[in-house]
């Protein structure tokens, strides 16, 4: 194997032992052009709308959502082969069962395909893909600087920080994000190079984009009565959330059984959101418009016409996302958010009056949180990111309270996050230092206990107890004296009773007292099916049998020694 | 100099399976130079660092590391450390142990210890194991005082009742010191051994020479190894 100068410069640094140093200065490359690719996006996109708003005065114009969804799902089905959708899910298997190895082509195929949904119309958000792209970018580098899985993993979460970062201009959210949601882990190895990777793809979003903080408002300043408003609201937003997880979901299931080809879906579908448009254009695109005049109390329509708002832009969003457009959750959630948060102000507006509350642009700012944090399950991510895009401190008391009580009642009614959901029953999450970590990453054969004497089909009892003498074990394979297959396994426990019978000592073979079919493990089984297997049979220990190949025995107190060091190894920095 | 260690031996040195380590490098969580998957290699010292920093049990495997003077498990060696003597005095049962345990090789400083311990053990059950022959041993083996293994033969001046299985008054000792359970029990089969054969009993009531008993010993040993016990 030749070594490309990039991985030779890597593996001086590691010569030198200094992996943290190469992680940051790798982070620092990654959070960079992570930063790109999310301001060309962002940029990508207004000029597609731009170019979209001009179709304006003709008739047809509600089909350009359509068509933008079906040039995405052709371009991401056809052209560079990935799956439809914002691409977290597909992230956090990858961190979690590949060791974050992510194709090439995802660092861009759903920035175009996003690009296409959103820019024609579509009702769904440019952050997901972006952080899906910022992410394969992390991976990619990581692969060509020879990082093995653990810090290729690090990396892969420095693309998706510094993509949250740069797009909402929003660097803790970033950090936050990629901790709470996408790795599941806080070390002082993550977050270094994390860290330095937001600030990075901050920076060069800002020099790219220009240094303004989003949704920049006026002064509020909430009292009393508002931390105990906010607890209503709390229980609003996160009806709404379980309410939009849902429809997106089902959304999807039933657009699946449609007979057609996914870019016809995604035509009807975007058709569909089109003609909502043609009378509710609100609806249409990410809809940052809407929440920037929801906070600055610029909205006028009422409180029953906000409440169809709300419905119809949770109805485009879940026919974008569920007929295959290609974008995330995190735009929609925020204009869904800040809908629901001036709604609900109304309505206690209406009940008892407010003249002891904020504004109601602050509502708007903590549904925000309270449906990122409810969706997400993520209350630190909905908190810092509303924080992040508002310079909203003024308001983190009731901001906690929000997206904190919101989090907590969404698992009440959906166990997992949006995000996890899928993923979790298909047993594709696994978060670093947990139990499921551990044993999936341990093999048979590194427990395997090879130190096992066997007998042979000829022996007799007198045989057995001869070896008994000698074997600290229990269990003692048979094996056929011609060809080594194995026969049986003899547990002293049984047998036990006849061992002391000196007459059977001749008179009895082992083969009549093995148990020819003893319960065994092959050696790729996964260890917690081998767990599950013990538990269920009472078993201490077991053979593992390769075809008729006895290899060894793998039993409780091999594997808790190997179990411990594994984890000690994997959580201690 | 600092040592090397290529990936089999430093896999040895941590008593962890090659591919443990092969597995963890390639996760990430056992730093080697990047690319050198092909061949790693460690400093000792380092690896000894990063292994106490995880917890890990370094050095040759526990069977290894506790290195035990193999005793002497021939008994006839036992015998022989352990002395013959005829005309043993003693009117009773203790004054007989206790001279017994004056000629054993136990040290000084240990012998009323170890007396107490054999006086205790006799009461708790007779050692007397039939045909005139007793075996008077401590409960505990006796350890750190390295002591070997060792059979002192005492002939007594007159049969004493050890209160023995079979009632007969005993007439011969064999003192049976061990530093541990295990060597105690190959022993005290071996000795079993030859007492089950009456040729040998018999040869015993006449008081051999300690050169024909060793002799006699050996045979039996022997026959022993034959036996494959």
């Amino acid at each position: 194997m030749t070594e490309n100068p990039i991985t030779g410069m890597a593996r001086r640094l590691f010569i030198l032992r200094h992996e943290k140093v190469a992680l940051v200065i790798a982070g620092v490359l990654v959070g960079c052009c992570s930063g790109v690719a999310a301001a060309l996006l962002s940029s990508a996109i207004e000029h597609l709308s731009e170019l979209c708003s001009h179709a304006k005065q003709y008739w047809w114009v509600f089909i350009l959502p359509g068509l933008g969804a079906a040039l995405s799902s052709l371009f991401l089905n056809k052209i560079v082969r990935e799956g439809a959708g914002h691409g977290v899910p597909e992230l956090i298997y990858s961190v979690s069962r590949r060791g974050g190895l992510l194709r090439f082509r995802s660092s861009f195929s759903r920035l175009i395909s996003s690009c296409l949904t959103i820019g024609a119309g579509g009702s769904a958000g440019p952050e997901a893909p972006v952080v899906m792209s910022g992410s394969a970018i992390g991976s990619n580098i990581a692969q060509k600087l020879g990082f093995p899985a653990r810090h290729r993993i690090t990396l892969v979460g420095c693309g998706a920080a510094a993509a949250i970062a740069s797009i909402f201009n929003a660097p803790i959210a970033g950090i936050v994000f990629t901790l709470e949601v996408v790795l599941g882990e806080w070390t002082s190895i993550n977050v270094i190079p994390i860290g330095v990777a937001a600030v990075a793809g901050t920076h060069v979003g800002r020099l790219l984009q220009g240094n303004s903080i989003r949704f920049t408002h006026a002064h509020f300043n909430p009292g009393t009565w508002d931390i105990a408003a906010a607890f209503g609201l709390a229980l609003a937003t996160a009806l709404v959330s379980v309410a939009l997880s849902r429809m997106i979901r089902h959304s999807g299931k039933i657009w699946a059984k449609l007979p057609s080809s996914p870019a016809g879906r995604a035509l009807l579908g975007g058709t569909c959101v089109g003609l909502i448009g043609l009378g509710v254009p609100q609806v249409l695109g990410e809809g940052y418009g809407q929440v920037y005049s929801l906070i600055h109390g610029q909205y006028s329509p009422g409180l029953l016409l906000l409440c169809a708002l709300l419905a119809l832009k949770m109805l485009a969003t879940s026919l974008t996302l569920g007929s295959g457009g290609s974008g995330g959750i995190f735009a929609p959630g925020l204009v869904v958010g800040s809908f629901t948060g001036v709604a609900y102000f109304r309505l206690l507006d209406l009940l008892f009056g407010v003249n002891h509350l904020a504004p109601e642009g602050c509502y708007a700012l903590l549904g925000m949180a309270g449906i990122i944090g409810g969706m997400l399950q993520a209350p630190l991510t909905g908190l810092f990111l509303v924080v992040d895009i508002t310079s909203g401190y003024e308001v983190i008391l009731p901001l906690i309270v929000v997206s904190l009580v919101s989090s907590s009642v969404c698992r009440y009614f959906e166990s997992d996050s949006f995000y996890l959901k899928d993923l979790k029953a298909a047993g594709g999450l696994i978060r670093p230092g947990t139990d499921e970590r551990v044993l999936e990453d341990l093999q048979v054969s590194e427990v395997l206990e090879k130190d096992v004497s066997h007998l042979h089909n000829h022996m007799s009892l007198a045989d057995l107890v001869a070896q008994i003498k000698t074997s600290h074990r229990n269990h003692f394979p048979v094996l056929e004296q011609e060809t080594g297959n194995f026969l049986g396994m003899i547990d002293l426990a049984k047998v036990r009773p006849y061992l002391f019978s000196r007459e059977l000592y001749g008179a009895v073979l082992v083969v009549d007292i093995m148990d020819p079919y003893p319960p065994a493990v092959s050696p790729e089984e996964r260890l917690t099916d081998v767990l599950e297997l013990m538990d269920r049979i009472q078993a201490f220990s077991l053979p593992v049998v390769s075809g008729a190949r006895f290899l060894g025995m793998v039993s409780k107190g091999t594997l808790l020694d190997h179990y411990r060091r594994e984890l000690i190894v994997q959580t201690t920095y | 100099m600092l040592m090397r260690m290529n990936i089999r031996q430093a896999a040895d040195y941590l008593n962890l399976p090659v591919q443990t380590l092969q597995r963890w490098i390639a996760q990430g969580f056992l730093p080697a130079p990047a690319g050198a998957s092909l061949a790693p290699s460690f400093e000792k010292d380092w690896l000894t660092n990063w292994a106490k920093s995880k917890n890990l049990s370094v050095g040759a495997g526990a069977k290894e590391s506790v290195p035990k003077a193999t005793p002497a498990r021939s008994l006839v060696q036992a015998l022989e450390r352990g002395g013959v003597f005829t005309d043993v005095q003693g009117d009773t049962v203790d004054e007989a142990l206790a001279q017994a345990a004056v000629l054993s090789p136990v040290p000084r400083d240990h012998l009323t210890e170890f007396t107490r311990q054999l006086l205790d053990r006799e009461r708790l059950c007779s050692t007397g194991q039939g045909k005139g022959v007793a075996i008077p041993h401590a409960r505990r083996p006796i350890e750190d005082t390295g002591v070997e293994a060792s059979i002192t033969t005492c002939f007594l001046n007159t049969p004493l009742d050890f209160k023995a299985i079979d009632g007969k008054p005993v007439s011969t000792l064999f003192l049976l010191i061990s530093p541990s359970v295990d060597v105690h029990l190959h022993l005290l089969s071996r000795l079993a051994f030859c007492l089950r054969d009456n040729s040998f009993v018999d040869f015993l009531s006449k008081k051999p020479l300690p050169v024909d008993l060793l002799a006699m010993a050996g045979e039996f040993e022997a026959k022993v190894a034959e036996a494959g016990l």
